[in-house]
């Protein structure tokens, strides 16, 4: 059994993460296209962009399930592409990944799931796993299903499971694909609350995608904001809120951006 | 051309009408819609479709008569985005064409390969960096494999005895030579009939079941979240799963021959009146230990092979549940005809050999 922190040496830095050019196409179309990005060791940071412009993609090459086409993802110093099998293995124990549907292990119960990490990748005692993922389970207010099977959970019941999984090895870093998506406000707050408590107490970098902005508000230092597969700025949560860009500003008042309108095209077939 | 309503009962007379006056070669069609009181979406897809078609013919179209309601809705649609595909429309090559139907055997054929490799090396390789074969996730996928097909292995066991007994009894009649059935039977049973059948059964239960099982496992990110935990789903998942079903070909094997010669022997018994002393005895000058340990090694073999393919088909698993469903398909055909061509080449090694 490989231990963690036994070999791992993490680099000094003070970007945890750095993203450098990362260009990506899936089925012959560009769906990321030079994305830079730095994100602090101990931030709350948010990536924010419409609906499939590709954030999901970009959780994948930062986790490194997914190699981008071009470009390269930089992890406590080590470029996560291009580790050796050990090397990636370390690193990802030092991340967690709460992904967008859950990805919940359909053949074991909640607890089971959340345990599954500390069983696979520490030596400690089944009690201790046991209480230890009953812990984190508890953090999202998911105790009283431990024992159900994830195809018995609502939507946003497996969201919070997947939270609780991703955080089960005291992660560096933890990502979130929209945590709040689907939940309701009060536990979409509360959710929001946990993200804050595990960064200010355990100092976790959190990086969080959404499109809640109340949520993003709420918890982030600095935000990215992703269009058309760039990042179309990128800096502190109030300078964010205040930039003139007309397409942040309809992202963040929710209106249609006015060029948007291209749809009276029926016009040049009129006969006039 | 008018109707007083441009809606899903009409629209198809209509369009028809419309496709006519196109073929007819005009430069310029003028649609007057002006008639039209009540309208829904298939009416208007009627007029986009109207649109694309002269498009695609390089005929210009103009349109008159929208009401305020018609360019509401078309506010919400881009006219340009829906007919730009009649522009292309490249003709495919009799070459693409064979390649768009070889390609996916090609990669499926080398997925198989790469993923018997990754288990060999895991299972060669693996003890020597201290992981060892998971002992309590091979347990659950024999349970599945070995156990659960216990009841229809012994009903196939039993019936094929008495049938292989029964067609040779009407052979050996003629001839008085009826204590020969145990011969028969024992012989194709145990070099032919017994792996064989244990391969198929284990393709159609096991096979399906991993490559369904992975496939979905992929698409619910499941295989990406354990990679993402540090787990390894070829240590994890796959290799239990192979050694499971090498493991159940190899029991199972043994167990169908076992009943389907019983079977062989109560029929001898029971029609042609031989006792079941004889008939072991005529079985023990028959069967030789080497034949035993070939038909084992035969079987083993054909569950790896059930057992990677099932894996690798459904870890490669790309879009949905319709992928799922083919490589469940695949798993079962390419493992039934995978396990033949092996039962061939065992064959002809063994007539080459000796
Ligand atoms: N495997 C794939 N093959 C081809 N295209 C893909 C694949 N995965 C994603 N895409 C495309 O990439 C784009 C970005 O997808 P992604 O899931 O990253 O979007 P997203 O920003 O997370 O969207 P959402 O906010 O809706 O979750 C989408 O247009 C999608 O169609
Ligand atoms: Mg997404």
């Amino acid at each position: 059994m490989e231990l963690p922190d036994s070999t791992f040496t993490p680099r000094r830095t003070d970007d945890i993460v750095r993203v450098l050019a990362v260009t990506t196409s899936l089925g012959g179309r560009t769906i990321l296209d030079g994305v830079d990005l730095a994100i602090r060791r101990g931030e709350v940071f948010v990536i924010m962009g419409p609906s499939g412009c590709g954030k999901t993609t970009l959780l994948r090459h930062l986790c490194g399930l997914l190699a981008p086409s071009f470009g390269s993802v930089t992890v406590e110093g080590h470029d996560i592409h291009a580790a050796s099998p050990e090397l990636l293995h370390l690193l990802r124990l030092r991340t967690g990944l709460s992904f967008q549907g859950g990805a919940l292990l359909g053949s074991m119960t909640v607890l089971e799931n959340v345990e599954l990490p500390l069983r696979e990748n520490t030596e400690l005692p089944a009690r201790v796993i046991r209480e230890t993922a009953r812990m984190k389970l508890d953090m999202v207010g998911l105790l009283h299903a431990a024992d159900l099977l994830p195809s018995s959970l609502s939507g946003g019941m497996k969201k919070r499971a997947a939270i609780a999984r991703a955080i089960a090895l005291d992660p560096e870093i933890v990502y979130f694909d929209e945590p709040s998506a689907g939940l309701d406000p009060v536990t979409a707050a509360e959710v929001d609350n946990l993200i804050q408590k595990l960064n200010q107490v355990f100092g976790i970098t959190m990086v969080v995608v959404t499109h809640d902005l109340q949520s993003a508000h709420a918890i982030a230092d600095r935000v990215a904001v992703l269009h058309e597969g760039r990042v179309l700025r990128c800096g502190t949560r109030d300078q964010i809120w205040a930039d003139p860009d007309p397409r942040i500003r309809a992202f963040i008042e929710r209106r249609l951006p006015v060029e948007e309108v291209d749809g009276m095209d029926i016009l040049r077939f009129l006969e006039i | 051309m008018a109707a007083a309503n441009l809606d899903r009962s009409s629209v198809a007379a209509l369009t028809g009408d419309f496709e006519r006056a196109l073929r007819e070669g005009p430069e310029r069609v003028i649609v007057d819609l002006g008639a039209v009181e009540a309208f829904d979406s298939a009416g208007l897809g009627g007029v986009v479709a109207g649109l694309e078609a002269a498009k695609a013919r390089g005929v210009e179209v103009r349109l008159r008569g929208l009401s305020q309601a018609m360019l509401d809705f078309f506010s919400l649609v881009s006219v340009q985005r829906l007919t730009a595909s009649a522009e292309r429309g490249a003709e495919i090559g009799p070459v693409t064409r064979l390649g768009e139907f070889v390609e996916p055997i090609m990669d499926g054929a080398v997925a198989v390969l790469a993923t018997a490799g990754d288990v060999l090396r895991e299972l060669v390789v693996g003890p020597f960096k201290r992981r060892f074969l998971r002992l309590d996730r091979t347990a659950v996928e024999v349970d599945h494999c070995a156990a659960g097909a216990l009841p229809i292995i012994a009903l196939i066991g039993f019936l094929l005895g008495l049938i292989l007994a029964m067609q040779a009894y009407v052979q050996l009649r003629v001839f008085g030579a009826e204590i020969y059935i145990a011969n028969m039977v024992g012989v194709s049973v145990l070099a032919e009939i017994g792996p064989l059948m244990t391969a198929i059964v284990l393709a159609a239960r096991s096979g399906s079941r991993n490559a369904a099982q992975l496939g979905a496992m992929v698409v619910g990110e499941e295989i990406a979240a354990l990679e993402q935990m540090g787990v390894r789903p070829l240590r994890f998942l796959v290799v239990p799963k192979v050694v499971a079903c090498a493991f159940a070909a190899l029991a199972l094997s043994v167990i169908f021959d076992v009943i389907a010669m019983a079977g062989g022997a109560l029929f001898a018994w029971g029609v042609a009146g031989i006792e079941f002393d004889a008939f072991a005895q005529q079985l023990r000058g028959a069967l030789h230990a080497s034949d035993f340990f070939l038909a084992l090694i035969k079987s083993a073999t054909f569950g790896l092979a059930v057992g990677v393919i099932g894996c690798a088909l459904g870890l490669r698993v790309r879009g949905g549940s319709e992928g799922v469903g083919r490589a469940t398909t695949g798993a079962v055909v390419v493992g039934i005809f995978l396990v033949i061509v092996i039962d061939a080449v065992f064959v002809t090694a063994q007539r080459l050999l000796g």
